[in-house]
């Protein structure tokens, strides 16, 4: 292939100007992210908190003019937000899965970055992309996950994944220079899950690039120590999923109706300036509009670190 | 003075208004998100705990479950739960030992109130979720010796096929009895709604229609669907050679069986229309009648009528023993006579699958009750009779009708294919007098429903029919009509 000079400088200057885009939204996003910095405490939301809001690529406008309604400049998006569904009426599941591999594989072109664009635009910044892998990911799809989440902006992914399909991930996150976030749940009787301070420090050594999404409303379930568990393991903490239930399997509540120590882990990080993100993210009942609802626990973490 | 007495003023005014602001914010209800509010205040304050403890963001407010949790409208322990004997004990336990990613929590802190509050509307959703799921769909053939053997173990202790239950097979098509039975209003069938699967209920359904007959054998009731006259028109009726019409009970009583049992057909038999109103001008009657509203749309489509059999429209006199042409001699009927019967009696003749109505005239007018739907409107071609079903309730007959030929409705209103015209037909105790009562609605055409009613005499019961012979290609038919001599 040969090419001209002219050729070349048309190249370079559809480079320079696309990268100059990336650089510049990006500067938006980051800028963006302080918009839920509050006294050095970065802040973000889980969009699960929007209960009535099916997580599906569809609805990924109404759920950035929630964000920015809410105040949010960070999100964990979940996968769902971004990828199509080819799940349908005469489609069999594991027909749909191959589909959904073969989309990983060979995404539209531009596809990722338009939907960067879309965020950095309204100022929202990706923080983590969930995403449960399991036995079904190919390596290669593994892969293509971690490249079309990086150009979103993510730092890593999160999922809800055990110890055992954490290993497999082990070799990821390092190439693409990116973590994998272990998001602990409450379910001790199953010895591969993420429950306890154990089970976590054990799918932390699995690699360095390994971080953990400490979330509080599971671990305060499962009766663990969250203010011990941070000041012990901060370092290996990327963020938290902040909400509140009570112990003993307890019941999700209002932030400060459990027994979460919501007030006390969020001093904590902005104290010791700790890079950890707080993702609110909670499922106790509510009569509001999830949007009030979110502002009203948003309003809580604000009183807590003001 | 009066400066700060302003001022005093418009301050307390801004604070009311500030305080209505806030209260306005901390009272917003997520409308979208729980529905309407319940006209049951002791089932909205259910609802809403469902929500406010978290339940209805995993198991669904109506209890379409969402990812791993359980789903309640199925689950067989909900289907054993009386009054929270099952569910509360669980609710305060949850349930620790799972192999799902979250364990179901436990509501220890909960008071005994608000766990029944829970568990009123965990069976409340499921009563009207299973009742939507049941009853969605035609009713699929079922196996009536199954049936009988379910009637025997989970109704025999309240029902009677051969008592209360008598004749319901008729008075019921499949669709409504299958309704009926699962109907969650009645109390005492919450249980069967909540636990009784789709085939159990095809089974009953097929075991309490058992008599009916196959289609191959059933008796048919074509012999009636010729023509009438009421005896008290046409003097003796064996006169004219015809057979008498076979009286109802010397018929396969699987058919129908007038007089026995809960006189579930008080409306068989023959009916002349009353006209007192009128004094035999029935624009007597029907200028008492409340006018129709129409739309805009509909006033526009409104136009002069005249009969389309009438052949001679200027209408001018003629002599005693003129003949003249006063018929096109059609053998089909048209207009509102089909729906609305004129003075000429009329026969019901009910059957299981349809309710028959034959007049002294051309053709008969078909009632389907077997459950079936209106064709598409594509596919009936519009005729003053239209496309008829019709259900029971009690012993009244509803009737649907649509595809009739667009024209004149009584009392100022119009029709076209598309509008329904419901009839209530209604015997009163006595089982003398019955009323139709129209109601004509079409959202183009009315602006409201427009309604009325006539009202019938039972023809005396030796009443029977002559046949109607009528040949659109006999020009004698259709033309040596002599008028008689008037009376002077």
């Amino acid at each position: 292939m040969t090419m001209s000079r002219r050729d070349f400088g048309k190249l370079v200057f559809v480079g320079v100007s696309e990268a100059t885009l990336l650089l510049a939204s990006a500067r938006a996003a980051r800028a963006a992210a302080n918009r839920s910095l509050i006294n050095g405490v970065q802040f973000g939301l889980q969009p699960f908190c929007y209960h009535d809001l099916p997580m599906i690529r569809e609805n990924r406008g109404e759920l950035i003019r929630r964000l920015v309604r809410n105040g949010m400049g960070m999100v964990e998006l979940h996968a769902t937000w971004v990828e199509p569904r080819f799940i349908g009426p005469g489609v069999s599941a594991s027909a749909a899965r191959d589909q959904l591999r073969e989309w990983r594989l060979h995404p539209p072109a531009g596809y990722y970055q338009a939907v960067r664009r879309e965020l950095d635009t309204a100022g929202v910044e990706v923080f983590t992309y969930y995403i449960n892998f399991d036995d079904s990911f190919t390596d290669r799809e593994i892969d293509a996950v971690f490249d079309g989440c990086k150009v979103l902006g993510a730092r890593g992914c999160v999922g809800s994944m055990g110890q055992a399909i954490s290993k497999r991930l082990v070799p990821f996150p390092g190439k693409h220079g990116m973590f994998v976030g272990l998001h602990n749940h409450d379910n001790l009787s199953d010895s591969d899950a993420y429950s306890n301070e154990a089970s976590m420090v054990t799918g932390l050594s699995m690699s360095p690039d390994f971080r953990m999404m400490l979330d509080t409303r599971h671990f305060t379930a499962a009766d663990g120590d969250c203010v011990g568990f941070l000041a012990k393991h901060h370092d290996r903490i990327a963020g938290l999923h902040v909400g509140d239930r009570r112990k003993h399997n307890g019941r999700s509540t209002p932030f400060g109706e459990g027994d979460a120590p919501i007030i006390e882990l969020l001093r904590m990080i902005r104290d010791n300036r700790w890079p950890i993100v707080a993702l609110l993210e909670f499922e106790h009942g509510t009569l509001r509009p999830e949007v009030e609802e979110v502002d009203l626990m948003f309003d809580y973490c604000k009183r807590a670190v003001a | 003075m009066t400066r700060v007495l302003t001022s005093i003023c418009f301050i307390a005014f801004a604070a009311a208004v500030a305080a209505q602001s806030t209260t306005a914010v901390h009272r917003s209800y997520d409308t979208a998100f729980l529905g309407p509010v319940l006209p049951d205040p002791v089932l909205q304050h259910a609802k809403e705990t469902f929500v406010l403890f978290g339940c209805a963001y995993c198991h669904g407010l109506d209890l379409v479950s969402r990812g791993e949790a359980t789903d309640l409208m199925h689950s067989a322990l909900v289907g054993r739960d009386e009054n929270g004997s099952r569910i509360g004990p669980l609710l305060r336990m949850g349930i620790p030992q799972t192999a799902k990613l979250s364990p179901m929590p436990q509501f220890s802190d909960l008071s005994d109130h608000q766990i029944n509050d829970l568990v009123r509307w965990i069976h409340y959703a499921r009563q009207q979720g299973r009742y939507r799921e049941l009853t969605t769909g035609p009713v699929k053939t079922g196996d009536a010796a199954a049936g009988k053997s379910y009637f025997d173990r989970a109704c025999s202790s309240c029902h009677k096929v051969d008592g209360d239950l008598s004749g319901i097979d008729r008075k019921y098509d499949a669709a409504a009895l299958r309704a009926a039975m699962l109907e969650p209003k009645q109390e005492r069938h919450h249980t069967i709604v909540e636990n009784i699967g789709a085939d159990d209920v095809a089974n009953v359904v097929s075991y309490l229609r058992r008599g009916r007959a196959s289609a191959s054998n059933r008796p048919t009731v074509t012999t009636v669907s010729t023509s009438f006259a009421n005896v008290a028109k046409t003097g003796d009726p064996n006169g004219d050679g015809l057979a008498r019409w076979a009286p109802f009970t010397s018929l396969a009583p699987q058919v129908f069986e007038p007089g026995k049992g809960s006189d579930t057909h008080r409306l068989e038999g023959g009916w002349v229309r009353l006209d007192t109103t009128g004094s035999g001008s029935f624009g007597g009657l029907t200028s008492s009648f409340a006018r129709a509203v129409l739309t805009p749309a509909g006033a526009a489509r409104v136009k002069p009528q005249r009969d389309p059999d009438d052949v001679d429209p200027d209408n001018k006199p003629h002599k005693a023993g003129e003949p003249y042409i006063v018929t096109q001699g059609r053998c089909g009927v048209g207009g509102p006579g089909v729906i609305e019967p004129n003075s000429a009696a009329f026969f019901i003749v009910p059957s299981r699958d349809e309710v028959l109505l034959v007049r002294e005239g051309p053709g008969g007018r078909h009632i389907y009750t077997d459950g079936r739907d209106h064709p598409p409107l594509s596919r009936i071609v519009p005729s003053g009779a239209g496309h008829s079903t019709a259900t029971w309730e009690g012993d009244d007959l509803l009737v649907d009708t649509i595809g009739l030929a667009e024209g004149a409705v009584t009392a100022g209103g119009w029709r076209t294919p598309e509008t329904h015209v419901a009839e209530r037909y209604h015997v009163a105790e006595d089982g003398m007098h019955l009323r139709i009562t129209f109601t004509w609605t079409d959202p183009k055409i009315y602006a409201r429903p427009h309604s009325y009613s006539f009202d019938f005499e039972r023809v005396p019961a030796d009443g029977y029919a002559f046949e109607n012979w009528c040949d659109s290609g006999d020009p004698l038919q259709r033309q040596s009509v002599v008028p008689p001599e008037q009376l002077k």
